[in-house]
């Protein structure tokens, strides 16, 4: 499959946020949730921030996913060589 | 026999049978052996790269750091999260490559983009260095896992030689599509027994997880649950350390060779992303690893060296026989796991990156899986030496090459989507980044900030890639033409 633009708009979404998560895993964006209370699913605070984040590292990923294979039409890849 | 012992033999005894089966039909060409003749699924890509999060690194190391450092082993689970997705947009165009130009390693990727050996020699090189001390590890893991469950029956040089002798028959024997089906059972295997003991042993302790952190904050050791934890002399962890320790390991983690090498065998595209985009719900089963380690702090106040903490509670918190059993198996299965992906992968790489550029004619098929398989066999025995005979500080060691492991990023990175990267610049980048590295490691009091060494190492890279590629000729565009596709996948 050619495409005719460079890269994908979902792409630059896609890498944006997951930029934004790690932001939120390292420091800055993690000082705020650098707690033990309140606990989350018996975990704290902290901790459960992060697996929080992992959740949502794996929904955009999931939806970058759809719509890659979408784009790439019914059950087609996007691969060239074979 | 212990009791403890049974559920480690069965398990060998299954890990044998499953890596030989393969062998029976696919390992007849070098394809066979070291890409599975490019069929990989999505199922098996997964538990095959999973091993990655579950080595004997993390399933001793994870729980030990979170015993001494407390929150800082959220760093694990951390770059686990965002190691992978580069692969999202570097694995498939790396499978292209390879099905159009016959590639199965980085090294011959790059060293084709950029028309020169020395840089193909040079990465492959790298990646070697960073593997022996890797898979040394991994069956140092064993040995001790063994000698704990066999009550001391097998020391731990016949312990390690045992498993490992296993798995050196079912690499020699099946190659590519051995470790994939042996890393499924051992990866199910590790998940199950993971959350049992993460669940169970806050319970049996404490009552349940909540209670058991609870407990700790309301001890003096509260102060480790409060990212980022601590450093390894129990002082607080800076942010400055905690964040690029998480930065320079998500880079190097794409960069490991063996992860290249599955997203050769992988069957199309599809099956790389859709296994990227799965990984995370792999690193979760990292949470009750750490678990593990959390219930030790109040319970086992003084264990000094930290890695051994999950061992040291299979001997002394007097569980059930078949427990600690099932607790070893699990750790085999984590070690093994790794071990026989990186013996493969070491042998591929050190024949077709760094012989066969130098062999006098094209080398046959025969020869080729041949000397495959007499590599894996040398690799075997050196690590096999360094774990059981050798005191050399690996630990030091492995932490060294992670650094130096990043450094292909930048080269990785220039490969796929900088058309004016010459092989000159990446090899100044690479070398300078790598001594960079290596500084700051020997002699840390020299950094300006805090930093990981390797985060130097990276800045003095890509200056050097950005500068001296400038600098020097173009590669030809003819060349250039299979890398030239659009977008980032």
């Amino acid at each position: 499959m050619k495409r005719t633009g460079g890269v994908p708009r979902r792409h630059k979404l896609f890498l944006g946020l997951v930029l934004l998560l790690l932001g939120l895993c390292i420091w800055p964006g993690y000082l705020p949730a650098a707690r033990i209370e309140p606990y989350l699913f018996g975990l704290p605070f902290g901790l459960a921030w992060i697996v929080l984040c992992l959740l949502a590292v794996f929904a955009v990923l999931l939806l970058t996913f759809r719509a890659d294979m979408r784009a790439a039409g019914k059950g087609k890849d996007g691969s060239h060589a074979d | 026999m212990p009791i403890e012992f049974i559920p480690c033999l069965v398990y060998l005894g299954i890990a044998l049978l499953l890596g030989m089966v393969p062998g029976l039909s696919v390992a007849k060409s070098v394809s066979g052996y070291v890409a599975g003749g490019r069929t990989l699924s999505t199922v098996l890509l997964y538990f095959v790269l999973g091993a990655a999060v579950f080595s004997s690194f993390a399933f001793l190391g994870g729980p030990g750091w979170a015993y001494s450092r407390g929150a800082a082993a959220f760093y694990i689970l951390v770059y686990g999260m965002f190691g992978m997705i580069p692969f999202y947009f570097l694995g498939p165009r790396a499978r292209r490559l390879g099905v159009r130009l016959g590639f199965f390693t980085q090294a011959e990727i790059v060293g084709h983009r950029f028309d020169s050996r020395t840089l193909q020699v040079t990465v492959a090189l790298l990646s070697f260095v960073a593997l022996v001390p890797y898979l040394t590890l991994q069956i140092k893991g064993v040995g001790f896992i063994l000698a704990v469950a066999s009550r001391g029956a097998l020391p731990e040089w016949q312990g390690a030689l045992l498993a490992y002798g296993i798995v050196t028959f079912y690499v020699l024997y099946s190659g590519m599509m051995g470790v994939s089906w042996t890393s499924v059972f051992m990866g199910l295997a590790m998940m199950t027994i993971g959350w049992i003991f993460g669940l169970y042993l806050p319970w049996k302790f404490y009552g349940g997880v909540q209670a058991m952190f609870q407990a700790i904050a309301a001890s003096p050791h509260g102060v480790m649950l409060v990212p980022p934890g601590l450093t390894g002399s129990g002082a607080p962890w800076d942010w400055w350390g905690y964040s690029s320790a998480i930065l320079i390991s998500v880079l190097g983690f794409c960069c490991w060779p063996h992860f290249f090498m599955r997203s050769m065998a992988a069957k199309d595209d599809r099956s790389i992303k859709l296994m990227v985009v799965l990984y995370p719900t792999m690193q979760i089963f990292m949470v009750p690893i750490l678990i593990i380690g959390f219930s030790a702090v109040l319970r086992f106040a003084d264990v000094k060296e930290a890695d051994t903490i999950l061992p040291f509670m299979l001997q002394h918190a007097g569980l059930s026989p078949w427990l600690v059993g099932l607790a070893s198996a699990g750790t085999l299965a984590a070690s093994m796991h790794t071990g026989d992906a990186i013996m493969h992968a070491a042998g591929t790489v050190g024949v077709r990156d760094v012989l066969m550029p130098f062999w006098p004619r094209p080398m046959s098929d025969r020869l080729e899986r041949a000397l495959i398989r007499v590599l894996v066999l040398l690799v075997a025995a050196t690590a096999y030496y360094f774990a059981v005979a050798s005191h050399i500080s690996l630990v030091a060691l492995l932490l060294g090459s992670y650094g130096g492991v990043a450094q292909i990023f930048p080269t990785l990175i220039a490969t796929f989507y900088w058309k004016r990267a010459t092989a000159a610049g990446a090899m100044a980048g690479l070398l300078a980044g790598i001594a960079v590295n290596m500084v700051f490691l020997l002699e840390p009091a020299w950094r300006p900030l805090p930093l990981h060494e390797g985060i130097y190492g990276l800045a003095a890279n890509v200056l050097m890639l950005v500068g001296v590629s400038l600098w020097t000729k173009p590669v030809a565009q003819a060349r250039l033409q299979e890398y030239s596709e659009p977008g980032w996948d």
